[in-house]
């Protein structure tokens, strides 16, 4: 499954993109954005950045929260957030 | 956890210890560590700034009040709280500049000293507005921040309560303290936390947008003497490194920047008919796409208005921004136009060459 993450605002407002191959199922995918569901950001900051992931052909974002990320997410989004690469 | 691979974020501890904590091998020990050196930095920060305060009875915030003067007849003076954080993800970090010091040594800390300087100089010479909440607010300000300890911050933002800067990552962007328009929008945006409120999202966060950028140029038009006919009105010229960009064009939206090897071309819009609808996960909704059409606006305005931008137009702006019963949190750009124009009539009147301007100016980008 191709897991897109999405870092967008920012004063500059572009934004950058990244993706990965993660071998899970639907199933494991839908309970994984549950848990970042419940940590999302608590609240919004003037020029500063939103970040979502999405799966790939999927109709929903679900926003999260880079300082807050459930334990099982860490690695990937830590993989995510090396490929960042501005969306041109 | 605290490990070097698993949590850049959160980490604040220097790359040893991470070194040391990632060969033990466990996680609950990074966590303690991490979370007690986040809450010591903050107390030591915070314990600090209210010293300080004490040491010289200066609480600001319940001395001063807007106008004039103060309760002891003393006229306002801003009051600066400079911290770094060092490269590291807490805020606002060590104290390293408050006023009486000695001039700062550290450029950022120079930058965003003389940039709050003249922000406040504007809004309270002009408006007699002292501080972002009108009532002496310290402008508190963070430079050196990364979200990452590893990776550079190229970014400024208002967080509620302080403007914290990055350093840029030096390929294509240089530190966020270079512009003074920058400062000033940060700081505008608190001064829009005190009055309009507009919710940063969807056509009112790009209204939001507007102002921040509108304050900034005029603050920047002011410190270097530029009428709207010598003004470039770039903004962040110089945090984009390479002299052929800027961050945004308030005369020509979405020519900030093209070709960009790093970051491709400006996306922003002049007019109401190219308005780009987004999802709230984009840029909250694109609010640093469309607030090209206020700005616009604005531009066409101050143009036709010609000498210096700050004189008239800026009154009008300031006097729409300011007004909690035309301006609200949702407010829209019709609203702003409206407000614009009742503020040029009450100002200037309805045969002025400013009330004309302003109408231009929303004419020309579609706001009607």
């Amino acid at each position: 499954m191709k897991i897109i993450l999405t870092k967008s605002g920012g004063l500059i407002g572009k934004p950058q993109r990244a993706e990965i191959d993660l071998d899970l199922t639907p199933e494991q995918w839908r309970k994984m954005k549950d848990l970042l569901k419940k940590k999302k950001p608590s609240k919004t900051v003037a020029d500063g950045f939103n970040q979502y992931v999405e799966a790939e052909g999927e109709d929903d974002t679900t926003l999260i929260d880079p300082v807050n990320l459930p334990v099982s997410f860490k690695e990937h989004y830590a993989e995510l957030e090396k490929k960042l690469d501005y969306l041109k | 956890m605290c490990n070097n691979r698993r949590n850049p974020v959160n980490c604040i501890l220097p790359p040893y210890i991470l070194e040391k904590i990632d060969q033990t091998n466990n996680s609950d020990l990074g966590d303690q560590i991490v979370l007690t050196a986040q809450a010591t930095a903050r107390f030591r920060s915070k314990r600090a700034s209210l010293n300080e305060m004490t040491k010289k009875g200066k609480a600001g915030f319940l001395r001063t009040v807007s106008g004039d003067t103060d309760l002891e007849g003393v006229l306002p003076k801003p009051k600066h709280l400079i911290y770094d954080a060092g490269g590291l993800p807490i805020t606002p970090g060590e104290l390293i500049w408050k006023d009486g010091d000695p001039a700062p040594k550290d450029k950022d800390a120079k930058n965003v000293l003389n940039g709050a300087t003249q922000t406040w100089k504007f809004y309270y010479d002009l408006f007699k507005r002292n501080s972002i909440d009108g009532i002496g607010m310290p402008l508190t300000q963070c430079i050196h921040y990364r979200e990452d300890p590893r990776k550079p911050f190229s970014n400024a933002i208002w967080d509620g309560e302080q403007m914290i800067y990055g350093d840029g990552d030096t390929i294509f962007f240089d530190s966020f303290t270079r512009d003074i328009d920058i400062i000033a929008h940060e700081l505008t945006h608190g001064v829009i936390d005190y009055s309009a409120k507009l919710e940063y999202k969807f056509e009112s966060g790009a209204l939001n947008e507007s102002f921040a950028d509108v304050f900034g140029i005029m603050v920047k038009q002011r410190a270097k003497k530029e009428s709207v006919k010598k003004s470039n009105w770039l903004i962040g010229q110089n945090i984009l490194l390479g002299d052929e960009y800027a961050l945004r064009s308030m005369k020509e939206p979405g020519s900030g920047y093209k070709n960009h090897p790093g970051i491709g071309d400006d996306p922003q819009v002049a007019v109401m008919s190219d308005y780009i609808n987004m999802s709230q996960h984009q840029d909250n909704g694109g609010v640093h796409y469309n607030s090209g059409i206020p700005n616009f606006a604005f531009y066409v305005a101050a143009f036709n208005c010609g000498g210096n931008s700050w004189d008239k137009l800026g009154k009008v702006w300031y006097a729409a921004m300011t007004d909690k019963i035309l301006m609200k949190k949702n407010s829209k750009f019709l609203d702003a136009r409206n407000a614009t124009l009742t503020k040029a009539e009450l100002l200037f009147g309805k045969a002025s060459q400013v009330y004309k301007a302003v109408g231009e100016g929303w004419d020309a980008a579609e706001v009607k």
